[in-house]
């Protein structure tokens, strides 16, 4: 039975119909339209659907969308302000810390979250950090160095 | 996976044999197993309905007898589906009767099982630990049932 | 995935019980719902109805005094446990377990309660929780129960919780001084995959020797449950924990087990490496112990 919930994006308020079911990642992608949200292994495992939960990164592929009613939800769209890049975004332009792209939306965020709780995250806290966020191309060198830069300030 | 067991019945080898061999006594005896079809002597389907925890999973399999040497040697093959849809499973089994005494057989079953889909890659340790307790509960229900008529 | 459930939301645990009550065996209950996602999308588990805890206040807390010991809300993520000062000052070695669990994105929305309910014997936190003789509270239409941790598991994904019930809250009780606690995990594949083998171990040392006077391990990954290993605790009590104490220790542990072969490796692999996890276990937390 679909009910109407409403979802906070990126300080947007959107309105959606849906049945208990539906997962969040696949209501910020299809029902909202903000694809920049990725689905990889859809178990939680990859880290490409990661978002943001009130400033805490979580699995959008093992949540329900009714469970984020009432909760901030941050995606890759809302990393820009302003129509300016994030820190994060700009040191992953700078240091080409990026390849196909399908990892990157789900690491900035767990990257954001993770500088967000510890901004002078050292190296290890880094890498620890990006534990559970699975990238097949670059082999997370120039990922890690620039989130470092962005730490460093 | 592989499955492996023996256990000892109270009962000289030619009745288990025939117990075993007989669909309608030995259905019963393995946990979770509802329905038993004979298509002819050899090829049957069978229904085996098994719990773990909060999740129901139904197979259904065509069973085949590929050998037979009476009393002693059963083989079989086994292929199905789980009702979901999500998995298959295959297994080869092998059961020997050995005759410890008149009055006494040891059976003792090898099962190859291979579970393909959803369930094998969630849970191939799962269904193994739960195999090997419903084997034990195979055993007992066929002491059981043999030892009480012999 | 199922589309056919209805959400329930309840706002008290009278309410979700009551709710239990009515629906029984088509009802489940859904807190974090990383574990039970996973099995619903895989077409393994259709409910009717999902009762969801998250509407429900007051139940994430963490406290602790010196006569109760902790006191965990079923609803507390893992990642509050991690960060939790009061855990990490006064039982360091769950902090240290809770910060296993799979990832950060895992431990955000995963709970104690959800994990502990939902008993797969490869989770984290159950043998540590173990070793330091944890209790959980139930409650249902009933009344509350308290029931060891020990005595909850009885086999996969199953534990003594009845249909209409809810665990509300983990204790553990204050440890004795001189007490150290070690976690070991050992995963075959990346750092957050499920563990090959884990064992928790917490000693107590004599006052005034270097002995150890009470010996608590908790093991998981390798039995339906995760399990306590009583032949070797009560081989290891009393002793000094040197080279062959420790190596005996640990082959007695494995006879404890029924590890299952799979991809994270054969039976016999699995029992080697609690001896091997047996062993780092007792002497890491022998040295906190010391400490």
């Amino acid at each position: 039975m679909k009910r109407k919930i409403v979802l906070n994006v990126n300080n947007d308020s959107y309105e959606v119909e849906v049945e208990p079911g539906r997962l969040l990642a696949d209501v910020i992608r299809e029902d909202i339209g903000l694809t920049g949200t990725k689905k990889g292994c859809e178990i939680g495992v990859c880290g490409a659907c990661t978002v943001l939960l009130d400033g805490k990164a979580v699995s959008s592929c093992l949540m329900l969308a009714v469970h984020a009613v009432g909760k901030k939800i941050t995606t890759i769209e809302g990393l820009m302000k302003n129509g300016e890049l994030d820190p994060l975004q700009k040191a992953f332009v700078d240091y080409g810390a990026f390849q196909c792209g399908f990892c990157t939306p789900g690491v900035l965020m767990a990257s954001k979250a993770m500088l967000n709780e510890n901004p002078h995250a050292t190296e290890h806290e880094i890498r620890e950090g990006l534990n559970g966020n699975l990238c097949r191309c670059t082999g997370y060198a120039k990922m890690i160095d620039a989130i470092k830069s962005v730490a460093g300030r | 996976m592989l499955i492996e067991e023996k256990f000892t019945v109270k009962a000289p080898r030619e009745k288990v044999w025939a117990f075993l061999m007989n669909p309608k006594s030995l259905a019963p005896c393995v946990p979770g197993c509802e329905k038993v079809k004979a298509i002819d002597e050899k090829n049957f389907l069978v229904t085996v309905k098994m719990k773990i925890a909060f999740i129901s999973l139904a197979f259904n399999m065509k069973v085949e007898i590929t050998e037979m040497s009476p009393p002693v040697h059963l083989e079989t093959s086994a292929t199905g589906e789980e009702s979901s849809m999500t998995s298959n499973i295959k297994a080869k089994n092998v059961i020997d009767l050995t005759s410890l005494s008149d009055r006494e057989t040891e059976v003792s079953y090898r099962s190859e099982v291979s579970l393909f889909g959803k369930l094998g890659t969630m849970g191939q340790s799962v269904v193994k630990g739960k195999a090997k307790q419903l084997g034990k509960e195979f055993a007992e229900a066929v002491r059981k049932r043999l030892e009480s008529k012999a | 995935m199922s589309r056919d459930f209805e959400l329930l939301e309840p706002k008290t645990v009278k309410e979700a019980c009551a709710m239990l009550s009515k629906h029984r065996d088509q009802a489940k209950v859904i807190a974090g719902g990383l574990s039970l996602l996973l099995f619903m999308r895989e077409g393994l588990f259709k409910p009717r109805y999902l009762v969801s805890l998250m509407k429900i206040k007051g139940l994430d807390y963490i406290k602790h005094d010196a006569k109760k010991g902790l006191r965990i809300g079923a609803l507390a993520t893992h990642r509050s446990i991690e960060n939790s000062k009061v855990v990490k000052a006064k039982y360091p070695v769950l902090a240290e377990t809770f910060h296993r669990v799979g990832s950060m994105r895992i431990r955000n929305v995963g709970t104690i309660g959800g994990n502990l309910c939902h008993a797969d014997p490869r989770l984290d936190p159950p043998p540590t929780l173990l070793a330091l003789d944890a209790k959980v509270k139930v409650v249902g239409p009933k009344g509350t129960r308290s029931i060891r941790l020990e005595d909850f598991f009885t086999n996969y994904y199953e534990t003594v919780i009845r249909p209409n019930e809810i665990l509300t809250e983990v204790s553990v009780p204050s440890q004795p001084p001189r007490t150290g606690g070690a976690y070991v995990r050992f995963s075959t594949k990346t750092n957050d995959d499920t563990p090959a083998v884990e064992l928790a171990a917490v000693v107590t040392l004599d006052p005034k020797k270097e002995v150890l006077a009470d010996v608590r391990i908790g093991l998981g990954a390798l039995a339906p449950t995760a399990v306590r290993a009583k032949k070797a605790e009560a081989f290891l009590k009393g002793k000094r924990p040197e080279e062959d104490v420790l190596k005996e220790a640990g082959m007695i542990a494995s006879q404890e087990v029924e590890p299952i072969g799979d991809l994270r490796g054969s039976e016999e692999y699995k029992k080697e490496m609690v001896g091997v996890m047996l062993k780092r276990g007792i002497q890491a937390a022998f040295e906190k112990a010391k400490a």
